[in-house]
């Protein structure tokens, strides 16, 4: 691994959702305020496939294990071990949330044997050369965004809300405009489109394959996002997962983050 | 309108993780398992360049170099806790020129087991160690010995060499200690001749030496003694000189009989997003100090006071040639080391620094012989990654030399900045590095700077694209400046630029 990588808790979070469905009528932001309440039990596991598509659409792929669990706190905290490719193989990534302040990220790189503070940086940067960015790996806090329900949709077989979003100055937001497509069923994302500063189209999102897990939670096994200026994509894949897995605290600690032996 | 996308079937196939239990991932023991599992892991890679060299002397230097690195690393979980982890590299270097040399060397990086005891881990055999917190210039990292042949190709971490150890890691909370004790001294290898950073090149500059030498009045004598006494020295000291092993046989290691253990201890402790670190080392030095034959040394200083004075040739029986045979010993000496660190981050900028302070240090006077001191060298950097992926880093290194003294064969301090940078396009799948380092010393001291040519300096750089998950390939650059006598100006003729390929799994 060759750069710096930023990566969020809840990255994996905004996957999950909790099984409540409401039925009356909502505004644009009780929607998007339904929509970010995620929840999961008290720890989870996962191994997850990125796949960065080029212009040409040939796929270059990162597998990893991601071990999530919440603290004595509440706050959450993560770690991500790469199995692939081989050049990122055996780095580690850990994230502990804090408490009005930026995460603590640090990072272990085998060929370097040491491991390295990540500083929170711009959060447009990408995840691990990905589509996904920072900022759109965070849970946004509704407050900082103006919504505005739009007209319902059918989006394949789902009936959705639709919610237009303008960032707030506070936000800090790369984009100038969300637009959300929401399940009234279970109230997941299936659709997004990112408005870049001048207006333009910038991005799309889909997501699918839904399913609900052990927990009565949902979890979409599927993300995309497409860079429509550029032409690249990036696509995650849930290939397995455990929720109330019995992840132990000790994968949360330099000692597991040194441990080269370990995945 | 669709908005699902369909996998690819290639893409569904490829789970480097199939097979393994996400249950025994999450606990972290095979709690669940009834009987220990032992599972392994395999990674390596091979890495070829090829370098051109920018400068031709092929008496002295090599015209064209090929490169190899060969590296394997497994690592087995044998117990909940228990691991081995063993690596292993081969190193096969061919330089081309009027004549072609080669060097091959085959070595086990490490070969450890560890133990884990909760928040205690211990970990014994063959290990390489990381401390410091500034990218690539670490006072601190004191405790493996280096190949300095492979200095040339620093990014690949091959340049460091494992060391036996025992190692005591204890985890509490923010603070961590860690204990090593190391049984048998591991030297570094630095060609004297004959390596791509060895300080006389190829083969030992006769000819340079012995310029000087018909120039210096001082040395005069001693040359036309020579040349009437003993016609073929010329040949006959060439010779010598040029071989390992009359260096090899002049080198006083260390004694490898449990009597000369080292030992170094380090503890860090973390408050808010700063960890800082305090060291403690006990450790024989990473080079020999050199010892000039004293009967050499009066040989120089009686020729100056002979009684018949310079242009007089004394007789034979004043002069003891053979000396001109042993010039030379090295010894090997141990040191006290301290070293301090931190690292933090604010506001996006990444900023760390070490220094650290080693007594006794060895220095050489204008006799040429060795006056031990003590020395305090840093390091401190400044990093930020921008919001294209762009990753700058400024790195001010340097050290000072107690006591000094003008007699002494340095200067009584060093100073020099380095600029990094490092940028991803194509999703990642192309990186570009560059780094540039310029000795400050001789610009602080006010020596002239005529031209871009005085200054001392380096410089390098690749160009490298993931062809594949496995494939990648590329180019760089070393480039070396300056005059012949600072550190990179010696260097300067094996400015370099080079391909790159890589297959890793």
């Amino acid at each position: 691994m060759k750069r710096t990588i930023i990566f969020s808790l809840s990255f994996t979070l905004m996957l999950f959702a909790a099984a409540a469905v409401f039925s009356e009528e909502l505004t644009g932001k009780q929607i998007v305020e339904k929509m970010k309440k995620v929840t999961f039990s008290d720890d989870a596991i996962l191994k997850v496939k990125m796949i960065n598509f080029d212009k040409s659409g040939t796929p270059h792929e990162k597998v990893m294990i991601q071990r999530l669990k919440k603290g004595k706190d509440g706050l959450g905290q993560s770690v991500t071990s790469f199995a692939s490719p081989p050049d990122v193989k055996g780095s580690k990534f850990l994230v502990m949330e804090q408490k009005n302040a930026d995460d603590i990220q640090k990072l272990y790189l085998p060929a370097q044997k040491r491991i390295r503070s990540i500083s929170s940086g711009e959060k447009s940067q990408k995840f691990m050369g990905s589509e996904f960015s920072y900022y759109d790996l965070q849970t946004h806090d509704p407050d900082k965004g103006v919504h505005t329900r739009m007209k319902d949709r059918v989006i394949g077989n789902y009936d959705c809300y639709a919610v237009e979003t303008i960032p707030k100055e506070s936000a800090n937001s790369e984009y100038s405009k969300m637009v959300y497509w929401v399940r009234k069923d279970n109230m997941m994302p299936v659709a997004a489109k990112f408005f870049d500063k001048k207006g333009a189209l910038f991005k799309e999102m889909t997501i699918w394959n839904m399913e609900k897990a052990e927990d009565g939670n949902w979890i979409a096994r599927n993300d995309k996002m497409n860079n429509t200026q550029t032409g690249y994509a990036t696509e995650i894949q849930i290939l397995e997962y455990k929720v109330n897995a019995g992840v132990a605290d000790e994968f949360f600690t330099d000692q597991f983050l040194q441990d080269e032996t370990r995945l | 309108m669709v908005w699902a996308y369909p996998l690819r079937a290639e893409e569904t196939n490829q789970d480097p993780l199939a097979g393994i239990s996400l249950d025994d991932l999450a606990s972290g023991k095979s709690s669940k398992v009834s009987a220990p599992k032992i599972s392994a892991d395999f990674t390596g890679s091979i890495i070829d360049r090829i370098g051109a060299g920018l400068n031709y002397k092929p008496k002295d230097l090599d015209v064209a170099t090929n490169q190899v690195y060969a590296f394997l690393q497994g690592s087995f979980a044998l117990h909940p806790r228990i691991s081995v982890l063993t690596s292993v590299l081969f190193d096969d270097f061919l330089g081309f020129s009027e004549k072609t040399r080669g060097r091959w060397a085959f070595e086990v990086r490490e070969a450890y087991g560890l133990f884990r005891l909760g928040k205690v881990e211990l970990k014994a055999g063959q290990q390489l160690f990381s401390w410091g917190t500034v990218d690539v210039i670490n006072p601190t990292d004191w405790l493996n010995p280096r190949d300095y042949n492979r200095i040339i190709d620093v990014e690949t971490g091959y340049d460091k060499l494992g060391i036996p150890a025992l190692a005591c890691n204890v985890f509490a909370g923010p603070m961590q200690l860690n204990v090593i004790g190391i049984p048998f001294h591991v030297p570094s290898r630095l060609d004297i001749i004959g390596g791509n950073t060895s300080l006389l090149g190829y083969q030992f500059p006769l000819e340079t030496a012995l310029q000087k030498m018909r120039t210096d009045s001082q040395f005069e004598v001693l040359y036309r003694f020579l040349n009437n006494w003993v016609p073929d020295w010329q040949k006959d000291l060439q010779h010598l000189l040029d071989s390992e092993e009359f260096y090899n046989g002049h080198i006083t290691g260390v004694p490898q009989n449990f009597t000369a253990p080292e030992a170094a201890t380090r503890l860090m402790f973390t408050f808010g997003r700063t960890n800082f670190y305090a060291a403690y080392a006990w450790l024989w030095d990473d080079l020999p100090t050199f010892y000039m034959n004293p009967k050499l040394t009066g040989l120089l200083k009686g020729l100056r006071r002979t009684e018949y004075g310079y242009g007089t040739l004394p007789p034979s029986e004043y002069i003891d040639v053979s000396v001109l045979t042993d010039p030379f010993a090295a010894v090997y000496h141990r040191s006290h080391r301290v070293g301090v660190a931190f690292a933090t981050s604010v506001k996006g900028f990444g900023i760390r620094g070490e220094a650290a302070f080693i007594d006794p240090y060895h220095w050489y006077d204008d006799n040429f012989e060795p006056v031990a001191r003590s020395q305090t060298s840093w390091a401190f950097n400044l990093d930020y990654l921008f919001s294209d992926e762009l990753l700058l880093g400024v790195i001010y290194s340097g050290y000072a030399i107690s006591d000094f003294s003008k007699s002494l064969l340095a200067e009584p301090s060093y100073h020099t900045i380095m600029i990094t940078v490092r940028k991803p396009f194509l999703q990642d799948r192309l990186e570009l590095r560059l780094a540039g380092l310029l000795d400050l010393t001789y610009v602080i001291e006010g020596r002239p700077i005529d031209s871009p040519a005085d200054l001392d300096c380096t410089a390098y750089g690749t160009l490298i694209y993931n062809l594949t998950n496995n494939v990648k390939i590329g180019g760089g650059f070393n480039l070396f400046g300056g005059p012949l006598d600072t550190n990179f100006g010696y260097l300067r003729e094996r400015s370099r630029i080079f391909t790159h390929v890589e297959f890793g799994f």
